[in-house]
C-alpha cells in the first residue's frame, strides 16, 4: 500500500505465507516469494492440500511456478490462527 | 492483481500498554519480560544477530521492556527464553537489538538482509506485555530508541521451542518506506510514549481496545518458529520497484476523472474531510496518499506491418506488443445492412443512449469545474443542443414518426435518467417540446412502463418545467389526453389515471392551469382558450369521479390548488365524489 495507496498489489504480501486456490480446484499453501505484473506467483514450500469433510491432508510439493491466469483468489495464512482450526490433518494415505 | 492487498493500517507497532513502565526498573521489566504468553519473537534478519546469553540486565534496565519498533514486532523471546534458565534479559537485548535494527537505516544494512519491516497483522495486533509503551512507533516516522547499546543477538531457538511446522517463519519483505526514513545510527535513543497520536487512527482504537480486553488474543501454546527465514528477500527491491512501475505504466490515463472517477472522488472527499478536520484543530492528521502514476511518454504506435521498397508481400515484424502479426489481418469489411429487427433496433437505442450518456457527462462535468465563463458557455450550449438533436433523432428507419427516438429512449430505464437528468440543463423551449412530448404519448409510455416503474424519476425535472409552461402549451398538453383515439371508446386519460407518474402529471399539469388563470385575470375572458380550458378541467373530473377508487393511483405530489379548481367548475354532487376519491389519497400521503 506504500507503493500505491489506493490500489492492490502483491507487493505488500511477498515472503508470507499465503493459501491460493488454483482454477483446476487445487488448494496450495505456500510463501509467496515472487511476483510479476500478470501476478504470476512463485511458492516456496508448497504444501497441496485436500479437504475431505473435515479432514485435510497435506502433500509437500516444493517449489510452485503459477501462472497467474489460473489463480481464483489468493490470500494470507495467518500463522497463529493457521493451527485453529476445527479441521483435523491426516495422512495424505487416508485421504 | 489477483488478491486485494492487506488494507489493515500499517500502523506502527504494537502498543505497550503500560504506561507508566516507561523506563521501569529493571525488577519490573523482567517480569514482564518473562510472560511468555504474548509475546512473539522477532522474525527478521536474525542471523545477524547473536545473542549474549549472559549478559547483564543492566544494559537494558534502563530501556525497560518490550520496546517494539514501528513495523510492529514484538520481541517476545520468552519462548526463546525458556530455552535457557535465567535469560530472562535475554529478550530484553533481543528486542532491542531487534528494534534498533529495525530503526536502523537502510544504508547501514545490507538491504537484502534487512529485518523485515512490514508489519504482519498479527503481530500489530498482539500486544507487548512487555508493558513499555515507550516505544510507539508511528507508521511514518523512524523512532529512535534511547539507551540501546547495541547487541549482538542470535536467537536460540532452535527446534526445540518450535513446533514441527515445515515452513519457517515469514519475512515480511522490507518496506520501502523504510528506506525513506532518516538516518539513525547507533546507539539509538528512545523516544517518548506520546507518540501514540501518531498512529493510524484506526489503529489506534484497535490497540486500546485490546488493552481494555486484557489482550486475551494471544494463544497460550503459541509456537513461533525461531528460525530465520533464510529464504527471504529472494525478489529484490529493484525486482519489486520493476513490478510496481510496470502496475503503474498500466495505470496511467490521459484523464484520471473519466477512468479512474470513483478513485478520484474518493480522494478528493478524504482530503477535504482532512482539511476540516485540520481547521477544526485536530492535530493528529495523516496525510494519506494518492496514487500518482508516473508519466511515462507512450511508445507511438508502431508500424504493425513493414513494407520493404520492392519486395513483394509484408515483413513480419514482432516488437513487444505482438510477437508475431505475420498478415496485416485488419476487418474492412462493410457493415451488414442490418434490418429492422427487434434486437438490432433495441440495441441500436441502448448504443445511442450510452453516447448520449457519454455527451451528457461531459456537460455536467464542464458544468462543476468551470461554472459561469463565457466563452464556455457557448461552448456548453452548443453541445446541449447537440445532444438534444441526438435525443430526438430518429431510428434507423426514416419512415419512423418523429417523437419516435424520443420515446425508444424513453422505454429504456437508463434513457429515462438520461432525460431527468437532462432536463434541468435545457432551455426551456427545448425543455418545453420534450415534456409536450411525453404528455402527447403518456399513454404509450405508461404501458410500457409498468415493469419497472422508472417513470418516477421524470416527475422531479418535469414538475420544475412545468412551471415554465404558458398558457397555449399547456392546453396543448392536455389536450393530446382528452382526445379520444380513432377506434376505442377510451380516453387515454383512463388509463393515465391509474398510473402514479400519469396521475401526478396530470395533477401537476392542472394544478399549474389553475395558477396561471387565477394569476391572470385576462384568461378568465370567455376565449376558445378558456372554454378549452374548462372543457378540459370538467372531463378530468367526469374521469376521475368515473374511476372506482381503487384504480385510481396515488400521485407523487397532490397539489393544494386541484380541489378548489375543480369547485369552481363543476357541480356539487361530483366536486364530492372527487373529494371522497382525493381525500383518500390525501390522507395516504400525509399518512
Amino acid at each position: 500500500m506504500n507503493y500505491m495507496p489506493g490500489t492492490a498489489s502483491l507487493i505488500e504480501d511477498i515472503d508470507k505465507k499465503h493459501l491460493v486456490l488454483l482454477r483446476d480446484g487445487r488448494t496450495l499453501i505456500g510463501f509467496l516469494r515472487s511476483i510479476d505484473q500478470f501476478a504470476n506467483l512463485v511458492l516456496h514450500q508448497t504444501v497441496e492440500r485436500i479437504h475431505v469433510g473435515k479432514k485435510y491432508g497435506d502433500i509437500p510439493r516444493g517449489i510452485f511456478v503459477v501462472r497467474g491466469e489460473n489463480v481464483v483468489l489468493l490470500g494470507e495464512i495467518d500463522l497463529e490462527k493457521e493451527s485453529d482450526t476445527p479441521l483435523q490433518q491426516v495422512s495424505i494415505e487416508e485421504i | 492483481m489477483a488478491t486485494p492487498s492487506r488494507k489493515d493500517s500499517h500502523g506502527a507497532g504494537v502498543y505497550l500498554p503500560e504506561a507508566n513502565n516507561a523506563l521501569s526498573p529493571e525488577e519490573t521489566a523482567l517480569e514482564q519480560v518473562c510472560q511468555p504468553e504474548k509475546i512473539k519473537c522477532l522474525q527478521g534478519n536474525i542471523t545477524k544477530w547473536s545473542v549474549v546469553s549472559d549478559k547483564s540486565p543492566r544494559s537494558s534496565a534502563a530501556w525497560g521492556c518490550g520496546s517494539v519498533d514501528r513495523h510492529g514486532f514484538e520481541s517476545n523471546c520468552c519462548s526463546c527464553l525458556d530455552q535457557g534458565s535465567g535469560k530472562s534479559h535475554v529478550p530484553l537485548a533481543l528486542e532491542e537489538e531487534l528494534v534498533s535494527a529495525s530503526q536502523l537505516e537502510e544504508e547501514e544494512l545490507d538491504p537484502d538482509l534487512a529485518p523485515d519491516m512490514e508489519e504482519e497483522e498479527a503481530e500489530e495486533e498482539e500486544e507487548n506485555d512487555l508493558g513499555d509503551p515507550a516505544v510507539q512507533s508511528a507508521v511514518h516516522n523512524s523512532q529512535t530508541l534511547d539507551h540501546l547499546a547495541p547487541l549482538p543477538f542470535r536467537p536460540s531457538l532452535p527446534s526445540a521451542g518450535s513446533a514441527a511446522r515445515h515452513f519457517g517463519p515469514q519475512l515480511p519483505a522490507p518496506d520501502p518506506s523504510l528506506l525513506c526514513s532518516p538516518p539513525t545510527s547507533w546507539p539509538l535513543r528512545l523516544s517518548l510514549p506520546s507518540h501514540l497520536t501518531q498512529l493510524h487512527p484506526q489503529h489506534q482504537r484497535i490497540l486500546k481496545q485490546q488493552q481494555q480486553q486484557g489482550r486475551p488474543r494471544s494463544p497460550p501454546a503459541k509456537k513461533w518458529p525461531q528460525q530465520p527465514d533464510s529464504y527471504a528477500n529472494l525478489m529484490t527491491q529493484k525486482e519489486k520497484d520493476w513490478v510496481v512501475r510496470v502496475q503503474m505504466v498500466q495505470l496511467q490515463s490521459e484523464n484520471p476523472r473519466l477512468d479512474d472517477y470513483y478513485y478520484q472522488e474518493y480522494y478528493q472527499k478524504l482530503e477535504k474531510k482532512q482539511a476540516d478536520e485540520e481547521l477544526l484543530g485536530q492535530r493528529s492528521r495523516f496525510e494519506s496518499l494518492k496514487l500518482v502514476t508516473p508519466y511515462i511518454q507512450k511508445a507511438e504506435a508502431y508500424e504493425s506491418v513493414v513494407r520493404i521498397e520492392g519486395s513483394l508481400g509484408q515483413v513480419a515484424v514482432s516488437t513487444c506488443f505482438t510477437p508475431r502479426r505475420a498478415i496485416d489481418a485488419v476487418p474492412h469489411g462493410t457493415q451488414e445492412q442490418e434490418t429492422a429487427a427487434a434486437s438490432s433496433q433495441r440495441l441500436w437505442v441502448l448504443y445511442r443512449i450510452e453516447k448520449m450518456f457519454l455527451q451528457l457527462l461531459e456537460i455536467e462535468d464542464g458544468q462543476q469545474d468551470a461554472p459561469a465563463q463565457p466563452r464556455d458557455s457557448e461552448q456548453r450550449s452548443s453541445r446541449v443542443e447537440k445532444l438534444f438533436q441526438a435525443l430526438k433523432a430518429q431510428g434507423q428507419n426514416n419512415l419512423e414518426a418523429a417523437d419516435d427516438g424520443f420515446l425508444q429512449a424513453l422505454s429504456v430505464g437508463k434513457g429515462k435518467a438520461l432525460v431527468a437528468r437532462l432536463l434541468p440543463i435545457l432551455p426551456r423551449d427545448r425543455a418545453v417540446s420534450l415534456l409536450l412530448a411525453i404528455t402527447r404519448h403518456l399513454p404509450f409510455l405508461v404501458k410500457r412502463d409498468v415493469a419497472d416503474q422508472a417513470l418516477q424519476m421524470l416527475f422531479q425535472p418535469l414538475s420544475k418545467c412545468i412551471r415554465h409552461l404558458t398558457f397555449r402549451e399547456l392546453l396543448q398538453g392536455l389536450q393530446g389526453l382528452m382526445r379520444l383515439p380513432p377506434g376505442s371508446s377510451e380516453r387515454p386519460i383512463t388509463m393515465v389515471l391509474q398510473n402514479q407518474f400519469g396521475i401526478s402529471l396530470l395533477y401537476a399539469l392542472l394544478s399549474h392551469g389553475e395558477q396561471l388563470v387565477s394569476l391572470n385575470s385576462s384568461l378568465k375572458e370567455p376565449s376558445s382558450d378558456h372554454s378549452a380550458w374548462t372543457d378540459m378541467v370538467v372531463l378530468t373530473a367526469w374521469e376521475i369521479a368515473q374511476m372506482p377508487t381503487a384504480s385510481l393511483a396515488e400521485p407523487l405530489a397532490f397539489p393544494s390548488n386541484l380541489l378548489p379548481l375543480f369547485c369552481h367548475h363543476v357541480d356539487k354532487q361530483l366536486v364530492q365524489k372527487l373529494e371522497a376519491r382525493m381525500e383518500y389519497v390525501t390522507v395516504e400521503i400525509r399518512s
